[in-house]
């Protein structure tokens, strides 16, 4: 029942050796929809760690993070902060009367307040306001932050944010606005606020995700920086595809799978083993590739590839191509998505795929696949370029007739429909029920397992002429019934494109 | 002459109402509904002060202020909980209760401004002193618009002095992205009382000058036709920055002056002015979201 | 015995308005304020058209045809120009707003503001032991349980209600399946226009009305809503009844003046400990 216990400051041990923790948790849980994710993650965090936290997409990283961070409440199990003098512990299940308690909220701010940052895969700086103010806000518990002070007092704002500008090498653009400066920027600045505000525990969300080389660089440098001047410990999710940009500063390394949490040390043995390895193209890929077919390996902008593979059905001088994609922009909120060249200039995306075609594209996150996605279902408006399907213009949200006549798309995290049941799904799509689903007619879709969703989002897709799979193998046991799909789809002279993370290289 | 100086006593009233509503619509992000109820209250603290005790304007304004302040805690941890369509909701579920306590708390046969007749219904208040300063009653109507006119200047500086600040800082940083500024430890929380309690306290002050100026008080003016009135004053003139609601309010006061070379019924008029206030909100969504000098658009 | 069957018939109209704002903000999630407008416009078009015609068998069905069309075109010219425009949530609720003032404004310069009342004489009586019920509450109860059961039928048994609950549930997946989603939210408009206009109609007839009374009903409507559960279909029925169960209670003990103040008190409990209503569902948020 009791919360908020607060005791003498302690050392645990830990492994042997004596480790200042600074965070420890046990026993998280966590589950969506009847789903768990999180099945009981035990972690501790010692000070000045550089923690690195490994997954699968859908593992739960992110909402691990979430929950350290206070922005998501576990299940069951137990946090500590012990980063100040007074550690706190919060434990779950929580009781209703506990939030009418003003002083014990586990809440981002309170959490944020004991020293524990963090920064967002999409950065969210708050894009109205200069730089200087970005930082400048950050700083904790600003007395002139009351109304009354603010009406009465002198407006000084707070000059000291300059020398953190001048680190990041950001010093003359302390007056432009948040959302007019590039991605690799405004990520540095992000945690940079949060180590203004206070942090020195730091959580960071794929920080490298989405940065050409010069940007991954300098966040590394602004990285070691606040290891070794600032003492922060550092708590790291990023995609395989980054990593090993970050083992050398890494200490730790947390695996998440099945929804426990494994942690390990991070010596010399294990850094050099996964130092990046040559390009092997992976089984699945090899699957696809039927005898006599043509292998096309392009290079995207930052770092993408598009393999292309070419089966004997495949039509190149079909008077239509299956997808046709011409100087395409597209924009998310503010900032250009896709369409952006290694250095933040424009430089707009073109991509065709013949009938019979199939295209892989491999991406690292932060790419914008979702994005890409999104434009060519038109569920997003574009800002310049055009996007053809089997000779037909996609125009957002206007033609849904003559998009869904000519492409089907299963989406990497594929709900289908929550709350219908898999009958009234499969006859919204049009399709019989498959045969492993009989007997299971009246669940919902709520109720399936992330893999049994995928394999029935599969199952119930039609063949079209343009066939889109985000991450398709990403719940799936083996491979075979998707790359079986793929091959019926390209002999019948329809294109496929797949979409996935990068491997590292 | 002393039409135009009517017509600036009502821009001043406007004119504090759309920046206190901007503060919190604008400023924070937070659309509510409930305004014009604030405005009423400020409005009937005045008038049963000024009424039963002969209070003067700056104590019995003081009072309402505070009323005001300490009412706005209905709306600000209804948005702790809520978050946009259903926060606008509950403003307006605020709204309707301030009304029908306005409404309801008379009772005929006792004397008005006792607990069991504090407002008086909807027979309304009549005979409001006009405002007085350390004894001297304002009564000119000259002397009223420069006072009116002095009052909203004051009401404009602590605004502008307070979106200039680092606590106006935070508050845009709460309406761009609250999950990020509470990462960075603000309490928005806190950061949402206090907003609503000030704009609710600076409401009340053009509550005050309104039933001052009219001298009569009943609670059509604490409608939800009101409310929309202030939102749409917003709205039209800009949200977000320190020029929409001048803006807003100008164009509030003008509009019923250009209507009148229509010449129709009164009653008629008044209907199509609020018809052409809901055309206005129509068509600023569609083409001007962000208002006509505003800069953010509303979300 | 008497309390309990006001309060059900005055909770099945409540849950039938409640089912009607259901019905667009679950497919669009447009919070539809102009339903408010319809509301308080249809009574008067049957109204004129009683006065015209004289039969209830004509005027009934061309005044919900009324209201349905006028669902339908603020869809056309307003909501759906937004969505088209990637507009936030917040500026269809304020044009939504707009259009609901636009209608209660040309019902008003049409009609005037005074109240009217759809019944021609004394209204009949019947005994049910203790209980008595007037005619024209038999007719707001059956017309509200009516509609209720053959909307709830329609979404569970018909193919066009199974598509309203899909896109409900995943719009995006919704289109990719090849259905039009711009033609089922039409659907969604029609059917919100037509349950709010059989909801204003018996209402109209039980009580009376003017060109005010619209808002403050959607505003019970909505209430009923989030305490039922914004999630679901059935959650504005369920909370449309215990409303009206409450508010009924409310007057027999205490006095009609104090219903507002106990609905929104009954709001601000549910708010606090079932922030996602009665029978909700709770969502993968990203936070609180």
């Amino acid at each position: 029942m009791v919360t908020a216990t607060t005791t003498a400051p302690t050392k645990t041990p830990h492994r042997g050796s004596d480790v200042d923790v600074v965070l420890s948790a046990c026993g998280i849980t966590k589950s969506f929809d009847g789903n768990a994710v999180l099945r009981g993650v035990d972690i501790t965090l010692g000070r000045g760690q550089c923690v690195l936290l490994t997954g699968e997409n859908g593992s739960g990283k992110t909402s691990l993070i979430n929950i350290l961070t206070g922005n998501l409440q576990p299940d069951q199990g137990e946090i500590t902060y012990s980063i100040g003098d007074e550690p706190t512990t919060f434990t779950f299940p929580r009781g209703w009367w506990q939030e009418l308690n003003p002083w014990n909220h586990f809440r981002p701010e309170f959490v944020a307040r004991a020293g524990v940052g963090r920064s967002w895969q999409d950065v969210r700086l708050f894009g109205s306001l200069s730089l200087r103010d970005n930082l400048a806000i950050a700083t904790p518990d600003q007395r002139s932050e009351s109304p009354l002070r603010s009406l009465f007092g002198s407006h000084a704002k707070s000059e000291h944010t300059s020398t953190v500008l001048d680190e990041l090498g950001l010093v003359d653009r302390d007056d432009s606005s948040a959302d007019k400066i590039s991605l690799g920027q405004s990520k540095r600045v992000a945690i940079a606020r949060a180590i203004q505000a206070g942090a020195k525990v730091l959580f960071l969300d794929e920080p490298l995700a989405g940065l050409d080389q010069q940007g991954i660089q300098d966040v590394l440098v602004y990285l070691r920086r606040l290891i070794q001047q600032h003492r922060v410990t550092l708590v790291i999710v990023e995609h395989l595809f980054n990593q090993h940009h970050l083992l050398p500063i890494v200490t730790h390394r947390w695996s998440l799978a099945d929804g426990i949490c494994d942690i390990a040390e991070c010596d010399e043995q294990t850094r050099r083993s996964s130092q990046p390895i040559s390009s092997t193209r992976e089984a699945w890929i090899e699957a696809l590739i039927g005898e006599g077919d043509e292998v096309v390996e392009e290079t995207l902008v930052r770092s993408a590839t598009l393999t292309r593979i070419r089966t004997a059905d495949s039509t190149f001088d079909a008077p239509r191509p299956a997808l046709q994609i011409t100087d395409l922009v597209v924009n998310v909120g503010a900032r250009q998505v896709i369409g952006v060249g290694e250095d933040g200039s424009t430089s707009p995306l073109s991509l065709t795929l013949m009938p019979g075609e199939i295209g892989i594209l491999q991406a690292p996150n932060g790419w914008g696949k979702t994005t890409l996605l999104n434009a060519i279902i038109g569920a997003i408006p574009i800002e310049q370029g055009s996007i053809t399907i089997d000779g037909q213009q996609t125009i957002a949200t206007e033609s849904e007739d003559a998009r869904a006549s000519s492409v089907s798309c299963i989406t990497a995290s594929s709900a289908l429909f929550p709350d219908l049941t898999l009958k009234e799904t499969a006859s919204l799509a049009g399709v019989a029920l498959p045969e492993m689903f009989r007997g299971r007619e009246k669940r919902k879709c709520s109720t399936l397992s992330g893999g049994e969703r995928q394999r029935l989002a599969l199952a119930l897709s039609k063949s079209n002429s343009l066939n889109i799979y985000d991450e398709p193998l990403n719940g799936l046991d083996d491979g075979k019934s998707f790359i079986e799909t793929c091959k019926q789809m390209t002999s019948q002279g329809n294109a496929v494109l797949i979409l996935v993370p990068q491997k590292p290289i | 002459m002393n039409y135009l100086l009517h017509l600036i006593v009502y821009f001043d009233i406007y004119l504090i109402v759309a920046l206190s509503l901007n503060l919190v619509v604008g400023y924070a992000g937070l659309l509510t509904l409930a305004h014009a109820g604030y405005y009423a209250v400020g409005a009937y603290a005045y008038a049963l002060l000024s009424v039963n005790l002969d209070w003067g304007f700056v104590p019995a304004v003081a009072v309402g202020i505070l009323v005001s302040a300490a009412l706005s805690l209905a709306v600000s941890l209804c948005s702790w909980r809520l978050k946009g369509d259903f926060f606008v909701l509950a403003s307006l579920a605020v709204q309707a209760l301030i009304f029908s306590a306005l409404y309801n708390w008379h009772s005929v046969d006792a004397p008005l401004g006792s607990l069991r007749n504090l407002t008086n219904g909807p027979f309304g208040i009549v005979g409001i002193h006009r405002p007085s300063l350390f004894g001297y009653s304002i009564v000119s109507p000259i002397a009223m618009a420069a006072f009116a006119s002095v009052v909203a200047a004051l009401c404009a500086l602590v605004v502008w002095r307070l979106s200039d600040s680092s606590w106006g800082r935070v508050l845009v940083a709460m309406r761009e992205d609250e999950l990020a500024a509470r990462g960075l430890g603000k309490n928005t929380r806190l950061l949402k009382v206090q907003v609503f309690a000030i704009s609710s306290g600076l409401v009340a002050i053009a509550g005050a000058l309104y039933a001052s100026h009219v001298r009569y008080l009943d609670p059509t003016s604490a409608t939800l036709d009101e409310s929309i009135l202030m939102l749409s004053m917003v709205v039209v003139g800009g949200v977000g920055n320190f020029r929409g609601p001048f803006v807003g309010a100008a164009i509030l006061v003008g509009l019923p002056e250009l209507l009148r070379f229509l010449s129709l019924p009164d009653a008629q008029a008044a209907n199509l002015r609020m018809l052409i206030y809901g055309l206005m909100l129509i068509l600023m969504m569609h083409f001007r979201p962000q208002g006509v000098a505003g800069e953010y658009r509303v979300e | 015995m008497q309390i309990w069957v006001n309060g059900l018939i005055s909770g099945a109209s409540i849950a039938l308005l409640a089912l009607a704002f259901q019905a667009v903000y679950l497919p669009t999630r447009v919070f539809f304020i102009a339903l408010a407008g319809i509301y308080a416009a249809v009574p008067f078009v049957a109204l004129s058209l009683l006065d015209a015609t004289g039969t209830w068998w004509l005027t009934a069905p061309v005044a919900v045809m009324a209201g349905l069309s006028l669902s339908l075109v603020a869809e056309r010219a307003i909501h759906l120009p937004l969505e088209k425009k990637g507009a936030a949530s917040g500026a269809q609720l304020i044009a939504s707003l707009g259009a609901y003032i636009v209608i209660v404004q040309a019902v008003a310069m049409i009609w005037g503001n005074d109240p009217k009342s759809l019944r021609r004489g004394l209204d009949s009586v019947s005994h049910l032991g203790s209980v008595i019920v007037t005619g024209a509450q038999w007719v707001s109860l059956i017309g509200a349980t009516a509609a209720i059961g053959a909307f709830l039928i329609f979404l569970r048994r018909s193919d066009l209600g199974l598509r309203l609950r899909a896109l409900a549930d995943n719009p995006l997946q919704f289109a990719l399946y090849g259905h039009n989603v711009h033609r089922y939210r039409l659907l969604s408009f029609a059917v919100a226009g037509a349950l709010a206009s059989i909801a204003a109609l018996v209402s109209a007839y039980d009580l009376g009305f003017d060109a005010h009374t619209g808002l403050h009903a959607i505003l019970l409507a909505v209430v009923a809503v989030i305490i039922g559960g914004r999630s679901t279909f059935i959650g504005p029925v369920v909370g449309g009844l215990i409303l009206g169960l409450l508010r009924s209670q409310v007057v027999w003990h205490m006095s009609a003046r104090w219903q507002e103040a106990v609905s929104f008190g009954l709001l601000a409990v549910v708010l606090i400990l079932f922030p996602h209503g009665l029978l909700g569902r709770r969502q993968r948020l990203e936070a609180e």
